[in-house]
């Protein structure tokens, strides 16, 4: 059972608005040009999420855990990923300034929404230790770097899916009334360098102060800790993003490719330090009980009870 | 209210005549006044395009100016007689008027179907019918519910949606990969009358440095100075390759004039940055793989073509459903013009007779204070038989012309208006009017 209702319903509605507007979106996005209708319906939702996700982390702050720290659980990081992720992605939709960005987000917050709702249904308690600032801006910054890596690779499956329809051969007709619902190339790849900059430092700041917070002792154990080491690959995939800027070679479509893939790894390294005990075992850095996890570690020291 | 379209367009009329009949903006004012000088009566505005010169006007049923006196116009201005432009010319009333003023401003009557620029245009001569103070009531509505209709009949139906020129469609590709083509390289490989009008679409959107190469440098010259761009020898074409950003090919090659390795060379020399290339030639100037290295989006005629094809079939499907718009705010307009005429006809026809009966009144009044008492009945009796007299005199004396269509119109709508169908029409017995008690004498 969830330990309160109303993070849970917070987030079941955010889920429920992500897969609608997705919906809406695709709905739109496969009627001719002419027939699309620009419609407010989705922007509203994407208040309504923002404003809730928003909301639940606040009242979960001051209401649930009575602490000045606004993550004190994998939830509340949740929601501060949604909040983050869903109004980045409004003002890119009431700015007019990505076309098409709703459908491409639509699937990515619906995916963080449900996770949320999982989480707080199952790993809903505290973490153990987050005691000192360095831990919370640990937590804070790891949380947005990964809503900064998910708009990172919405945007790349948005590019590579706008350069294949510039690029088929088959139909142009069809493909000139596909490409009318989507921004142009040229701004979805500057908007995936900004995300992707925006990220590397998150991730950047995360690692330093993991390191700076970290508990272990065996330094060997930290270094094979599954966590560290996909944290990192995540960290270099997007430090190589950053480095088109000066190594053209790796723009365009292989930015976009290692977005995604950052993306994917974020997943497994968030993934692997939650069910992979055995990982976990061998790094030291999950506190085993008599049947299996009692805690995860989130890194920095910080580990989440999961009993 | 008579509605009246009198004009010439790309329909009827060559091009050196429309130049002839042609109103530039700064004297559209100017002719308003003029013809409003002359036709006081009339509600008047002047759409000229360079498809079209087209006058709209409003006017009483009978009034000025009649087709012919605007023809006339039309020629004297043209330096022209008007039998010689009569064949030109073609001229609608009405409902008829107001569909056609419609169609124009929807695009229907445009030389490529659906597009957008005569909106502008049709608002420019509105504008200034409304400046010089020519339009009325009618010409309110017949225009404002032109561009309504307009705006309603392109976002419903798409009519002025998809480009229909190979060059449009090419610069609609490049859309979707530039954020903007302001500024953007465009280099054009030979100097053809293709590459002319791509390149004139790009620059029209934008576009910066217009650099031509050909191998007659000459043709490359003449054309750069047609549009104002540069032009470079063909054997520096690497380079210029490097600094493009889109590329516009049509040379009569029969190889293709730029290679795959060739290509990939460039495209490391310019950093991988995204080059757009549309290739007109046939056969093709690219090597077919080219557009498989990264960051190269090439198309060629076939995809422009299909696209252009596949726009003009769509905009042919839609017209129906255009036309239907058209169709429905025709009718409300017209019923609108002549419903608010109506409205304004009452008010005049009623302070029309309202001063005839005062006039009468006066007149009787006058009679009635000098005559004897005895004579009342004859000066009342007189009173209204000249009332009737006046007020049925137009009537009747346009009914009386009799045997023109127009006769047999007015009776029939005398008929109706004075509820005068039955054949048995009795005039009832008038009753002894009482007779007034005489004035009384003055005082001492």
């Amino acid at each position: 059972m969830p330990d309160d209702m109303i993070t849970t319903i917070g987030l079941l509605i955010i889920t429920a608005n992500s897969l609608f507007v997705t919906a809406a979106n695709l709905r739109q996005f496969n009627r001719p040009h002419t027939e699309r209708e620009p419609g407010s319906v989705g922007r509203n939702l994407f208040i309504l999420s923002t404003l809730i996700a928003a909301g639940v982390l606040v009242y979960r702050s001051i209401v649930v855990h009575y602490s000045w720290a606004p993550l004190q659980s994998h939830v509340d990081g949740l929601l501060l990923l949604l909040t983050v992720l869903n109004a980045i992605v409004l003002y890119l939709v009431v700015m007019h300034r990505l076309r098409g960005v709703g459908l491409f987000a639509g699937p990515l917050l619906t995916v963080m929404g449900l996770w949320g709702f999982c989480a707080s249904w199952w790993t809903f308690a505290r973490f153990d230790d987050v005691g000192s600032v360095p831990k919370v801006l640990h937590l804070l910054t790891a949380y947005s770097a990964a809503a900064a890596v998910g708009l990172t690779a919405a945007l790349g499956g948005m590019f590579l899916y706008v350069q294949r329809q510039l690029r088929r051969r088959d139909d142009p007709a069809k493909r000139v009334r596909v490409l009318e619902g989507l921004s142009t190339l040229e701004s979805i790849e500057a908007w995936l360098m900004r995300a992707a900059l925006v990220a590397f430092v998150l991730l950047t700041v995360t690692v330093a102060l993991g390191l700076v917070e970290s508990t272990s002792d065996d330094a060997t154990a930290f270094l094979i800790d599954p966590k560290v080491i996909g944290g990192v690959v995540v960290w270099v995939l997007f430090g190589l993003i950053n480095h088109a800027r000066f190594a053209p070679q790796l723009r365009g479509t292989r930015s976009a490719w290692m977005g995604l893939t950052g993306f994917v790894m974020l997943l497994i390294v968030l993934a692997m330090a939650i069910t992979l005990t055995g990982c976990a075992r061998t790094s030291g850095n999950i506190h085993v009980g008599s049947d299996g996890p009692a805690a995860v570690n989130m890194g920095g020291g910080v580990t989440i009870e999961t009993k | 209210m008579h509605i009246l379209c009198v004009g010439i367009s790309h329909h009827t009329a060559p091009v050196a005549l429309r130049e002839r009949l042609a109103v530039g903006r700064t004297e559209i004012g100017a002719m308003l006044t003029e013809m409003r000088e002359a036709y006081p009566q009339t509600e008047l505005a002047i759409l000229s395009t360079c498809n079209r010169t087209e006058i709209y006007l409003a006017r009483p049923l009978h009034g000025h100016p009649r087709i012919e006196q605007i023809v006339k116009d039309l020629a004297a201005r043209a330096g022209s007689t008007d039998q010689d432009l009569m064949p030109a010319i073609y001229h609608f009333d009405n409902e008829r008027a107001i569909r056609h003023l419609y169609r124009v401003t929807s695009g229907l009557d445009s030389m490529v179907m659906g597009e957008s620029q005569i909106v502008s245009q049709v608002k420019e001569a509105y504008d200034a019918a409304q400046a010089a103070e020519t339009a009325g009531k009618a010409i309110h509505r017949m225009f404002q519910m032109a561009l309504a209709t307009s705006k309603q009949a392109r976002s419903e139906t798409g009519v002025g949606e998809g480009r229909l020129s190979v060059a449009s469609v090419a610069v609609q590709f490049a859309g979707h990969l530039f954020e903007t083509l302001t500024g953007k390289c465009v280099l054009a490989i030979g100097a053809g009358e293709m590459t002319e009008l791509a390149l004139r679409h790009f620059r029209a959107e934008g576009a910066g440095d217009t650099v031509i190469t050909s191998r007659t440098i000459e043709n490359a010259r003449a054309l750069a100075q047609r549009i104002e761009g540069r032009a470079e020898p063909y054997d520096q074409l690497d380079d210029l390759l490097v600094d493009a950003d889109v590329i516009i090919s049509s040379t009569g090659s029969t190889e293709p004039i730029v290679t795959t390795d060739q290509l990939k060379k460039v495209m490391k020399r310019r950093k991988y940055r995204p080059l757009f290339v549309i290739d007109l030639a046939v056969p093709r100037d690219f090597a077919p793989g080219s557009g498989d290295l990264a960051n190269v989006y090439l198309f060629n005629l076939d995809d422009l073509q299909q696209v252009a094809a596949t726009n003009a079939s769509e905009r042919q499907a839609v017209l129906s459903e255009a036309e239907m718009i058209v169709e429905q705010a025709v009718g409300e307009t017209y019923a609108l013009v002549q419903t608010g005429d109506a409205g304004d006809l009452i008010r005049r026809l009623r302070r029309q007779m309202h001063n005839l009966g005062r006039e009468e009144s006066e007149r009787t009044i006058r009679k009635l204070l000098s005559a004897e008492t005895e004579d009342y009945d004859k000066i009342l009796d007189e009173h209204t038989h000249r009332l009737i007299n006046k007020i049925l005199h137009r009537p009747v004396s346009e009914l009386s012309r009799g045997g023109s269509k127009q006769a047999a119109l007015y009776a029939t709508a005398l008929r109706r208006l004075f509820d005068a169908e039955a054949e048995d029409l009795e005039v009832p017995e008038t009753a002894p009017r009482p007779r007034p008690a005489p004035p009384a004498p003055p005082e001492p």
